[in-house]
């Protein structure tokens, strides 16, 4: 519920601040009033870390250390793209997901084939400990690439594409793509990665009334250039 | 001199037996299986490319001792909070059903009318059929058990079986699991499928001839032993195991006690002692690749039983030996795409075999006796291509040779050898249909180039390498 309050809330939000802000939108430009609010108003639904226990805490670093890390990596700093980066990661945006796979919402072929096993007996407590845990790793910085297709990346991430209607990405997954709340951290992620999730959103495999209309438009290149670019990004 | 003759031909027969009995367990090649699908709740891909070659993940699994579980259990625990059970809600059974169509380039020779060929094309309908228990039984154990009807023995039996205890003690630092495999077939504990318990061909006929001489630790003991052994898993790079096996034949009894122990010269090649089992390899791991660099190899020794059954003059499970040395380096590389999927297997065989027990058998009986030393190696490459793991297609080439030794590779139609000679070369090529995740469909044609020696008249009856070719269709189904 909570995820779909704050989507009814965010999606007006974003479409007007693309359009009232048109192509000269500035750098690291600053969130509205109440785009804050409402990310306030999110970040205050998730439960804080103090309300988890030492022994769930324990619970989810020998989960993530022994189960998960198959996968995502030690320290969720997975190796294939077909896994995310989870170092970093925001904890709502994490449960949210958990969630998601437990309940078979979310249905992209890898979240199938993958998450809906490993999310299927995992209770609230352990999800949200989950979340803190990967959300405190520290994640790897990668080496700086400067080429022209981070340069374009950057341009649609910083700036969107006014000409096909798309907002900035930064409106909301933050200036250094860092997130917030349940808009997730992309920087450093896998491109790979990125551009199959972009992919669901175009065909509808996840379903997500922000991103599901944002990427009705983008092409291919756009998505390659705006993920080789987060990807780039510390 | 008739009589030595007879005895001659008669151990040869055996020799025949003991060899095709060997090939036919060898070639109980198997799995993936749904039951791991059913516990953890993930897809086929998630282990496999296409069964059964692992994925890095599935590699985990495995070294994890098959006990990632998804499943609603059934619990109990002490008062000072000790668990003494966790089961499965659901027990982890699978089945699998294979059918085939087997024909070879030329007819093989009709056993009942000399002279004459018999009708060619094999229909195996099942060619295997398995069922499994496969996943966890407790918190830290698991199994992977199977037991196949095979149409070829008609009899149902325990196939490929491995039972084991893991440890995962990793943690924000260090990635490490360890743990304690008990199997029956050297390798099949293995991961990599570039060693031979687990490798290509995946799948093969079980109704076309097949080269007469296999390393010992290529499923010559397959099914054949038990083992067990200890492995380290570090940081999901170094792999290293060491164990031991010892004879375990199935459907042996002994005549003394009328049970099946203890085993004796009676079993076909019971070994002395156990066999020293060691496995060492490293895998790297980058974006979508992986490598694998390793080696491999066990230490046997056999009283060689099969060459003088009674009533030659039997030497015994007291007697000499033959001493098998293997030693094998094997590499693996997958790429692992969402639309393609690229896998290289390769390893190199080396075997010595130091023969003085056959050597002193064939003796005793007036026999004659095998070279007091041979060596014989087997080179294998394969690389399997996939497209949205449905289409595939894979081209293998295998290389056998070693030591002429007239005595070991006799001249028998179809199956033996005209020059004592254990050469084989041959290709595998093979296309793949997988329309859903459990089942597939093969398409494969092997073609030698020589066999058992030579490229024609290779077992002194005339027939030609070319005419083991072998065209195979498969239906393989996993439920």
């Amino acid at each position: 519920m909570n995820r779909l309050f704050s989507m009814a809330v965010l999606f007006p939000l974003v479409t007007t601040s693309v359009l009232a802000a048109g192509p000269e939108t500035h750098e690291n430009q600053p969130t509205t009033g109440e785009q804050a609010a409402a990310l306030t108003k999110i970040q205050q639904t998730a439960p804080s870390e103090e309300q988890i226990t030492p022994e769930l805490k324990d619970a989810a670093a020998k989960l993530a250390a022994q189960e998960c890390a198959l996968c995502h990596g030690r320290s969720g700093q997975s190796i294939s793209p077909t896994f995310p980066r989870l170092a970093g990661q925001r904890a709502e945006y994490i449960e949210a997901q958990l969630k998601a796979f437990r309940d078979a919402t979310r249905k992209d072929p890898d979240a199938q084939a993958y998450m809906w096993g490993m999310a299927s007996q995992l209770t609230d407590p352990i999800i949200e400990a989950l979340g803190h845990y990967y959300e405190q790793l520290k994640p790897v910085a990668p080496n700086p690439v400067d080429s022209r297709q981070v340069a374009a990346g950057k341009e649609i991430f910083e700036r969107g594409i006014p000409a096909q209607n798309v907002p900035a990405c930064q409106t909301c997954h933050m200036a250094q793509a860092q997130g917030a709340g349940l808009f997730p951290r992309l920087a450093g992620q896998h491109a790979a990665y990125l551009v199959k999730q972009m992919n669901s959103f175009k065909n509808g495999l996840r379903v997500n009334p922000v991103m599901q209309p944002i990427m009705q438009s983008f092409t291919s290149e756009q998505m390659e250039q705006v993920a080789t670019y987060l990807e780039s990004l510390p | 001199m008739k009589s030595t003759l007879q005895i001659i031909s008669k151990a040869g027969q055996y020799i025949w037996l003991a060899v095709m009995a060997m090939v036919l367990l060898w070639s109980n090649s198997a799995d993936a299986v749904p039951s791991f699908a059913r516990q953890t709740g993930m897809a086929c891909a998630a282990c496999h490319t296409v069964f059964p070659e692992l994925t890095p993940f599935g590699r985990q699994f495995k070294l994890n001792g098959y006990v990632i579980s998804n499943l609603k259990t059934i619990k109990d625990i002490t008062l000072n909070k000790e668990d003494i059970l966790e089961l499965n809600a659901m027990p982890p059974i699978s089945f699998m059903f294979q059918t085939s169509v087997t024909s070879t380039n030329k007819a093989l020779p009709d056993a009942n009318i000399p002279g004459h060929l018999a009708q060619d094309g094999t229909f195996e309908f099942p060619q295997q059929a398995s069922i499994f228990f496969a996943g966890a039984i407790s918190p830290k154990i698991g199994a992977f058990v199977q037991a196949t009807y095979s149409s070829a023995s008609g009899t149902f039996g325990f196939d490929n079986t491995d039972l084991r205890f893991a440890d995962n003690l990793s943690n924000e630092n260090r990635d490490f699991v360890y743990g304690i495999t008990l199997n029956n077939n050297p390798t099949v504990q293995d991961v990599w499928n570039s060693t031979p318990a687990w490798g290509f061909p995946f799948e093969g006929p079980d109704a076309a001839p097949t080269p007469a001489a296999a390393t010992r630790i290529d499923g010559s003991l397959a099914q054949n032993v038990g083992g067990a052994s200890a492995y380290l898993w570090w940081n999901n790079a170094l792999y290293a195991e060491a164990g031991v096996y010892r004879t375990s034949p199935q459907g042996f009894q002994n005549g003394t006690t009328g049970g099946n122990g203890p085993i004796d010269s009676s079993a076909v090649d019971p070994m002395n002692g156990v066999a020293p089992y060691w496995r060492l390899a490293y895998q790297a791991q980058w974006d979508r690749h992986s490598l694998e660099v390793g080696t491999f190899g066990l230490y046997e020794e056999v009283f060689p039983t099969h060459l003088n059954p009674a009533p030659l003059v039997q030497v015994g499970a007291n007697g000499p030996t033959d001493n098998f040395t293997d030693v094998a380096a094997d590499a693996q590389y997958q790429f692992i795409g969402d639309e393609h999927i690229f896998t290289v297997l390769t390893s190199y065989i080396h075997e010595d075999q130091d023969l003085h027990g056959s050597v002193n058998s064939a003796i005793i009986n007036g026999l004659t006796p095998p070279n007091s030393h041979d060596t014989l190696e087997t080179f294998k490459i394969t690389g399997n291509y996939y497209y949205h793991r449905k289409y595939g297609l894979s081209l293998g080439y295998v290389n056998t040779w070693g030591t002429t030794d007239t005595a070991l590779y006799a001249p028998a139609p179809v199956t033996g050898s005209n020059n004592g000679s254990p050469d084989s070369d041959y290709f595998i090529a093979q296309a793949t249909y997988v329309p859903w995740l459990n089942t597939k469909f093969v398409l494969q044609y092997t073609a030698y180039n020589k066999f058992n020696g030579a490229s024609s008249n290779y077992d002194g009856s005339g027939r030609s390498a070319s005419d083991n070719n072998t065209l195979y269709f498969l239906g393989w189904f996993n439920f």
